[in-house]
């Protein structure tokens, strides 16, 4: 049991990278131009290890992803960025979970708005600014899709037993 | 999908909208503006948008913020990304540009309303 949780927790931080390297190549900075805000792709990762693991686990490979991908050559900027937008992403999408009357795709649309939330805090302590909060109402509205998505795709995923 | 997955919908919406209309609501209809520039939160320029200015910018890196003809943009910036030249031309109160690896910020702000950074 150990070995596949083990394995699974590899696996699934080898797919959190790709997804936030994969992100990279979004031209999200046309419509934000904020280097380094990211849609949240790798959430996906986060919201199916809650469910299917433990909230440790979960939380050790988004920590991992956030390390490993500044070594994918990332800034110390976009660093601060998933690592606040993770970590609330995370904490509301724990705290989401326990309410019954949300699904997967409920709890990862808290989850999607609380990256978001936390990259702009991020941004706001870095430019010692609320300036930055003005971009927080089209990452919010841009999140309830990304967030429906991944809600639904983690939803389909949890049905396959491993 | 549950009733409380349209409810965490809504209630982001809610937020969205919120926020929206807070920084609308606040953003000063003045008739002047003023300029500040900001390097690492330290203000090191104010003025009136109507004067013509070239302010260098020496942080972490390099650039030059130009004000002329009641316009407000970034020149020649050595930062990684470039995203604060590729922010354009501003002219209106409320409006803003970063650039954050050189921790650079420019305020236009509505002069007869100064506490604003919308």
């Amino acid at each position: 049991m150990r070995t596949k949780k083990l394995a699974l927790s590899a696996i699934l931080l080898a797919l959190a990278l790709a997804l936030s390297y994969a992100e990279r190549f979004l031209p999200l900075e046309l419509v934000i131009p904020l280097p380094g805000v990211k849609l949240g792709l790798a959430n996906v990762v986060t919201l199916y290890a809650i469910y299917a693991l433990d909230p440790l686990s979960a939380l050790a490979i988004l920590i991992l992803r956030c390390i490993m991908s500044t070594f994918f050559g990332g800034s110390v900027t976009s660093l601060a960025f998933s690592l606040a937008g993770g970590a609330l992403a995370f904490s509301v999408m724990l705290g989401a979970k326990k309410i019954s009357a949300l699904s997967e795709i409920g709890v990862s649309v808290i989850g999607a708005a609380g990256h978001n939330i936390g990259q702009i805090i991020a941004a706001a302590v870095l430019m010692r600014s609320m300036g930055v909060a003005a971009y927080l109402p089209v990452m919010l509205v841009a999140g309830i899709f990304t967030g429906v998505a991944i809600g639904f795709a983690v939803q389909r995923l949890l049905r396959i037993k491993v | 999908m549950k009733k409380g997955d349209i409810a965490a919908i809504a209630l982001v919406l809610a937020l969205a909208l919120g926020i929206f209309a807070a920084t609308v609501f606040f953003a000063p209809k003045a008739a002047s503006v003023t300029v500040e520039v900001f390097s690492s939160g330290e203000r090191i320029y104010s003025a009136p948008i109507s004067e013509n200015a070239e302010i260098p910018v020496s942080g972490d890196y390099r650039c030059t913020v130009v004000i002329r003809g009641g316009e407000v943009w970034v020149e020649d910036s050595d930062c990684p990304g470039g995203d604060c030249m590729r922010m354009g031309r501003k002219n209106r109160a409320g409006e803003t540009i970063f650039c954050l690896p050189n921790r650079v910020e420019v305020r236009l702000i509505g002069s007869d309303l100064d506490m604003i950074a919308g």
